[in-house]
């Protein structure tokens, strides 16, 4: 039986993004668009996305002159992330 | 892009962005591993000079009351680094945590070592400092290697575990006061070496 997957995280840039983040305590923006490849106008738009269902914390600060953006993924990222990978598995397994 | 995203697809990139998270090394934690390896160098070295050049040689012990301001300036670099670091990984943690563990070690020890002195009248003990922080670094410097997966922090805890035993093969067919020079280059070839490979490594990674 084939289980949903998230819509949110079965997107190529939202999945990458949350998998980093798993990897990490937390990262840049910087750091994440250069992992990902992304531009810096999408990226800030998925980000939002995942921030706004509350799979991760943003938090933008001055550092110096220099505005920053650091993204941590939260304990529901972190458990949608499982049942997305859980729920991979049904198809995989075919 | 998005419309042949397939669940194999799925599985592949959560791989691939594992890996790039992996080994990024924070050049904040290398910077104050360098310094740290430098002021001990020099710190030995200095108490070895001061052995030779005061009345009281017992006296230049009080040297290594610079341990004080360098884990103080140490904290400031390490703190100033990681406000400003592009990604803070798991391992860093552990790593932070795993040297925390031997300052506070050898704070311990330190103070054993020195009430069981005084309680016993005698400096003998003494002579067991250095090859058993030595041994302290070589275990402290082996564990963040594993933990970071970097091999010339392994051949650093070799260093320290050499040390240590060298330390004590001078105490047979040498002078004790050998200790601080092998300290000293233990020191640079066990913390400052692999510092700067690895801050190499985090300049290019991050």
């Amino acid at each position: 039986m084939f289980k949903e997957l998230d819509p949110l995280l079965h997107s190529q840039l939202r999945l990458a993004v949350i998998s980093l983040l798993l990897s990490v305590e937390e990262a840049d923006f910087v750091f994440i668009r250069e992992k990902t490849g992304s531009t810096a106008g999408n990226l800030s738009v998925q980000i939002e996305k995942l921030s706004e269902a509350g799979y991760i914390n943003v938090r933008k600060f001055i550092d110096g002159k220099k505005p920053r953006t650091v993204c941590k993924i939260t304990q529901t990222g972190i458990n949608a992330f499982d049942k997305y990978v859980k729920n991979l598995q049904s198809y995989i397994k075919k | 892009m998005e419309n042949n995203f397939t669940e194999q697809d799925s599985l592949k990139l959560i791989n691939e962005m594992i890996s790039q998270a992996r080994n990024n090394f924070q050049e904040g934690g290398i910077r104050t591993s360098i310094f740290s390896g430098y002021v001990v160098a020099a710190t030995a070295l200095a108490n070895f000079i001061l052995i030779h050049t005061l009345d009281d040689p017992n006296q230049s012990f009080w040297i290594w009351l610079t341990m004080i301001p360098m884990i103080i300036i140490s904290r400031i670099i390490k703190r100033r680094y990681s406000r400003s670091a592009t990604v803070k990984t798991h391992i860093d943690k552990i790593v932070r945590h795993i040297w925390n563990a031997f300052a506070i070690s050898v704070a311990i020890f330190l103070i054993t070592i020195y009430g069981t002195a005084y309680a016993l009248h005698s400096g003998f003990l003494g002579i067991l400092i250095t090859p058993i922080i030595l041994t302290m670094m070589g275990a402290a410097q082996f564990t963040t290697s594993i933990a970071c997966r970097f091999r010339p922090y392994l051949y650093g805890a070799c260093i320290f575990w050499g040390g240590a035993l060298v330390c004590t093969l001078s105490y047979i067919f040498a002078s004790g006061d050998i200790q601080f020079i092998i300290l000293g280059i233990c020191a640079i070839l066990g913390l400052c070496v692999p510092g700067h490979i690895a801050n190499r490594k985090a300049v290019k990674n991050v």
